[in-house]
């Protein structure tokens, strides 16, 4: 699971920036992120979902809760 | 003008202009990987979350050779395969292996026919039946797992009667239908482990140990992984096993028990992501020049 990083010092070319959809914290994380991919945000934990990416932006929306049906 | 198209010759031919679908839910590492290693091979690679497709035969257009099934969710990944089948397109897993292994009580069914160790278990519908399995399983404790379940959850380890009482009456109140079909499995007790083992097409082509001082070793219950030989038993056990099976690309459970090895459950949509580091094996690779081996044979 990626977990979205507080944005901060020099940027980095292996990550993207966004704003995490529940809290607006600044966030970065890696730029190879599929569409469908779980990510969390380190500032207030929430599991979110890499819902589009579209030009190089990323849109993201709250994670669907796991079922009673997931796993291996 | 028609430009020459050169032939990659640092690609197989197995590879060559085929098209791998990964059929997704969730994307997790474990799929990323799997991109990445068929990519690597030279082969085109599509992503496919199922949740977003209309499993119409009149309408879905098939531009891949062969899927590769690896939905989180395993009633929407059943579908899915048995939907491209009809369609006449080969899946790993296959369907047959699929519903062996997406039940516990048909995978330890289908393990005791042929004769793999697999520890002692049944299945019942209620309170009365469960009282006396207990007796027939050698006596507390038991454990109690969901048949479809998965990541270590929803496991109970049944110390004595008033824990099976009000377990059994929490699936009986609480639980979908699916719940209320009872697996019960003997406690095996074992050395602080167990271990994963990863078997394509019959071949353990490496294994984990799982450590943890509580008795769920589930790395997603954060067991920690390290390496494990291959033993000669390990090897056998492996192949008889998912030879019962079908092969295909399986992760077995594994226990040390004074008795030798026991394949305790069969998982067929494997997650490896912990596990490439501390075997030094790229199982994600393994199980995409699997999927060509399909492919070629289909």
């Amino acid at each position: 699971m990626v977990i979205l990083k507080k944005r901060g010092g020099r940027e980095n070319k292996n990550f993207m920036n966004t704003t995490c959809i529940i809290c607006d914290a600044d966030v970065s994380f890696p730029k190879d992120v599929e569409e469908s991919e779980v990510i969390t945000c380190s500032d207030c934990k929430s599991r979110l979902v890499v819902e589009k990416i579209d030009r190089k932006k990323v849109i993201l929306a709250k994670a669907p809760d796991v079922e009673e049906d997931w796993g291996e | 003008m028609l430009r020459k198209i050169g032939v990659n010759k640092s690609v197989p031919n197995i590879y060559f202009m085929k098209t791998l679908a990964i059929l997704h839910s969730t994307v997790r590492a474990e799929e990323k990987m799997l991109l990445k290693a068929g990519q690597g091979r030279g082969l085109v690679v599509k992503l496919i979350d199922i949740r977003e497709q209309i499993f119409n035969p009149d309408t879905f257009i098939v531009d891949f050779d062969i899927a590769l099934e690896r939905s989180v969710s395993t009633v929407k990944g059943t579908y899915a395969v048995r939907f491209l089948e009809a369609m006449n397109i080969p899946v790993v897993n296959s369907s047959p292996i699929s519903s062996i292994c997406e039940d516990k009580f048909i995978t330890s069914l289908i393990l005791r026919r042929a004769h793999v160790q697999t520890p002692q278990f049944a299945l019942v519908f209620g309170i009365d039946q469960a009282k006396e399995a207990v007796e027939q399983l050698g006596g507390f404790p038991v454990v109690v797992k969901p048949n479809g379940g998965s990541w270590g959850r929803l496991l109970a380890k049944i110390n004595d009667m008033d824990s099976l009482e009000a377990i059994i009456e929490h699936k009986d109140v609480l639980g979908s239908p699916q719940q209320k079909a009872i697996y019960m499995q003997a406690y095996v007790d074992k050395p602080g482990r167990d271990i994963r083992a990863f078997v394509i097409n019959g071949k353990a082509i490496c294994a984990i140990y799982r450590a943890s001082e509580h008795w769920i070793t589930n790395t997603a219950r954060g067991a920690e992984a390290t390496n494990c030989p291959i033993t000669k038993e390990m090897a056998t056990l492996s192949k008889k096993a998912s030879d019962a099976i079908g092969g295909g690309i399986l992760a077995m459970d594994i226990f040390e028990t004074d008795e030798g090895l026991m394949v305790n459950e069969v998982n067929h949509t494997m997650e490896f992501k912990n596990s490439e580091k501390p075997t030094g094996v790229s199982i994600s690779g393994a199980i995409i020049d699997y999927c060509m081996e399909v492919l070629k044979h289909a």
